[in-house]
């Protein structure tokens, strides 16, 4: 394994997200993407941590760690604006939701 | 270890003001509006303290190299503790006496403001990042805060649909120059690239920057979210997110690109230039065609994002210093401009459509008055504050060479007065189509409104007191 | 300069590249067999009876929210752990006010009543504290 092999996944990854992101008809699918996202980036962080920077410099790694932290905090406050779009609308596709126009 | 806690005052009140306001909330049988007040004191002892560091001028780092506590840090400070307060005070009665959820309102107002004093003090990319989501994430709920209003639940969904995204770009980009130079730290960022040596990885993540910065500060062709998120979000959330937000994405982008990012100069030049002349142009000409006054309101924000471009286009000392000026300034007035908005508010609700200002000139002297002062700033015509920023910008990006932006700027100077003086035009030349009922005027709300309209015409009547510190708060 | 840019063109485009073929390969190498059986869920060979998306309350789903957050803060915990030894008292004490800060958030969820499963019903799904 290299750096490289890293460097593919993540952006296949990252590149899966943006497709996600941008064709998905569901919110909630749109959220995977964007996780798929932040996932590519601590996959980034990681990888050069490991091979990049010298070995007893870790702080790609903790990265890692706040980018997993806050993919959860962005999830929850998603997820319940989702419910209250649901509520409201009675459905969650961002297409379907279209008050504001202009 | 040592921690120099004094340098951390203005985030350490702002952070304990945060949670008593959190504790009291608990307690139902407090006013809410207690709650406000509260959090209007902490903002203003942290402003307080914020100028008076200022005054000392101090500049060290803390926690190992992460903040940067410096003149530059601090005088964002103020711009984002003066649209805090601003805030406060006009939202106080557009949420009204009856909402029992008000506290969580002030609680993320507050959390919003100290994410983006990370943002300036940021001297790490990650912790630039981590002040970004806090402010992101505390605005995506504000926005959606009215939940019965399908508009405002959809105003949330669709600033946080596009923001995440713009997220995932800018933690990417971050990403990518870790690896290209080793580093997050800003300073080791710009020793470890020379001017030969441009690592492509970092070129890429330059880019992804760009596109997460366009899309905070609402630059074209990353514009899309702004006009739906400020017709859709509470008034009072809409003139927060125009203000502060967007003072603190600028705040870190002339930090990063400035000083991490030297060695890319004639790169980013090019690109900031372009996106400066189409945010500018896009912004204005689109508000033209708007009817509803948040969505030209909207647009103007865009546009006005465009000029403190040009500042950083200019990139030179006093480029930078104007721009900070400009923000500031640009804050005041637009706060002021959406208060004015909320001072419309009839017993219907709000009067949003342009046409309903018709005849406001004679039947509410003081409204219009409030109104047209921030127009006219907005527009830049002397002598308020708004012709000083437009100057200054104007005048760094002349000497950097710039001539054909200040042209491009000048010439979007004057078709911006044009939909600015029609709401001016409007409410003294028409005739209301029909009577409206409006509301008292509420105490609260003409205090911040009095407060905003003698920032406006103090800087424009005296503007060395202002950009004097602007000037010397530059990191170059 | 133009090399530089190259380089990164290339592994966007390789990027790109990959994600597309597979998808598209896929699409083509796969067998389209639409049968009934199919698309009925496997529950242990015994047909399946109603539908598998039913609705659940959505009380499971703010107490997963508010789960979820509480969880994700221990990874915290472990970076914080390694090096206690070394930073001492002043660890501690940041580690108790982040903690702090934590329960301040539950007593904060509790008593806006967020955690209470009975009384959503009553307000119809509402979890405002009114």
């Amino acid at each position: 394994m290299s750096l490289q092999h890293y460097l593919v996944i993540s952006i296949s990854l990252f590149t899966l997200g943006i497709f996600c992101v941008l064709t998905r008809r569901n919110a909630i699918s749109i959220l995977m993407g964007i996780e798929l996202i932040l996932n590519s980036c601590n996959l980034n962080f990681v990888a050069f941590s490991r091979y990049v920077t010298p070995p007893d410099d870790i702080s790609g790694q903790v990265i890692a760690l706040f980018g997993i932290a806050l993919a959860a905090a962005e999830a929850a406050v998603f997820l319940a604006i989702i419910l209250a779009i649901y509520r409201e609308f009675r459905t969650i596709s961002p297409d379907e939701t279209d008050t504001l126009k202009g | 270890m040592t921690i120099n806690w004094q340098l951390l005052m203005p985030e350490l009140i702002v952070i304990c003001t945060f949670v008593l306001v959190m504790i009291l909330d608990l307690f139902d049988s407090l006013q809410k509006s207690f709650l406000a007040w509260l959090a209007i004191v902490g903002a203003a002892i942290a402003l307080y303290v914020s100028v008076q560091m200022l005054g000392a001028g101090t500049d060290e780092t803390q926690f190992n190299g992460m903040l940067r506590v410096d003149k530059y840090s601090l005088f964002f400070n103020v711009i984002f503790l003066v649209s805090t307060i601003l805030t406060v005070l006009i939202s106080m009665s557009y949420l009204g006496r009856e909402d029992r959820r008000q506290g969580e309102y002030y609680l993320l107002i507050l959390l919003a403001t100290l994410g983006m004093m990370l943002m300036a003090a940021g001297n790490e990319l990650i912790v630039v990042f981590l002040g970004l989501e806090l402010m992101s994430l505390s605005l995506y709920i504000l926005a959606g805060y009215f939940r019965r209003s399908m508009a405002s639940s959809e105003a949330g969904m669709k600033y946080l649909l596009l923001g995440a995204f713009a997220s995932g770009f800018f933690l990417y980009g971050i990403a990518l120059i870790y690896g290209g130079a080793g580093t997050t730290n800003v300073p080791q960022i710009a020793s470890a690239l020379t001017a030969d040596t441009k690592p492509p990885l970092l070129l890429a993540g330059m880019f992804l920057l760009v596109v997460g910065f366009g899309f905070k500060v609402a630059l074209v062709p990353f514009h899309q979210w702004a006009p739906d998120v400020y017709e859709g979000a509470p008034t009072s959330i809409a003139a927060f997110i125009s203000a502060g937000p967007k003072a603190a994405g600028f705040a870190a982008f002339f930090r990063i690109f400035m000083e991490a990012l030297q060695s890319l100069q004639p790169e980013w030049i090019a690109v900031v230039t372009i996106l400066a002349v189409l945010t500018m142009t896009v912004g204005n000409l689109v508000a033209i065609a708007q009817r509803n006054i948040k969505r030209m309101l909207a647009y103007s924000s865009i546009a006005h994002a465009g000029y403190v471009l040009i500042g950083l286009a200019a990139a030179n000392k006093d480029g930078i210093s104007s721009a900070m000026l400009y923000l500031l300034i640009y804050c005041v007035m637009n706060i002021g401009a959406f208060g004015a908005v909320i001072l419309a508010r009839t017993e219907d609700g709000e009067s949003l459509m342009i046409s309903d200002y018709a005849g406001l000139g004679f039947r509410k002297p003081l409204l219009a008055l409030f109104m047209t002062v921030m127009l006219l700033s907005l527009a830049g015509f002397p002598p308020t504050a708004g012709f000083v920023g437009k100057f200054y910008i104007f005048r760094s990006a002349v000497e950097a060479g710039q001539i054909w932006l200040v042209i491009i700027g000048a010439i979007n100077t004057a078709i911006s007065a044009f939909y600015y003086l029609r709401v001016v035009v409007t409410m003294y030349m028409r005739e209301p189509e029909e009577e409206l009922d409006f509301l008292t005027y509420p105490g609260s709300l003409v205090f911040a409104l009095v407060l905003a309209a003698i920032g406006v015409l103090l800087i424009g009547v005296l503007p060395s007191y202002f950009l004097n510190p602007a000037q010397i708060s530059t990191f170059l | 300069m133009l090399f530089n840019f190259a380089n990164v063109l290339i592994f966007l485009v390789v990027g790109c590249i990959f994600v597309t073929l597979n998808l598209t390969l896929s699409r083509f190498l796969q067998t389209r067999l639409y049968t009934d059986e199919k698309y009925l869920p496997y529950e242990c060979g015994e047909d399946p009876i109603g539908d598998t998306r039913i609705k659940f309350n959505a009380r499971f789903y703010v107490i997963a929210l508010i789960f979820l957050i509480f969880d994700v803060e221990i990874v915290f915990l472990f970076p914080w752990g390694v090096v206690f030894r070394e930073i001492g008292l002043l660890a501690f004490v940041e580690m108790l006010v982040f903690i702090a800060i934590l329960l301040i958030g539950l007593a904060y969820v509790w008593v806006k009543g967020d955690l209470e499963w009975i009384r959503s019903i009553q307000s119809g799904g509402e979890e405002s504290s009114q």
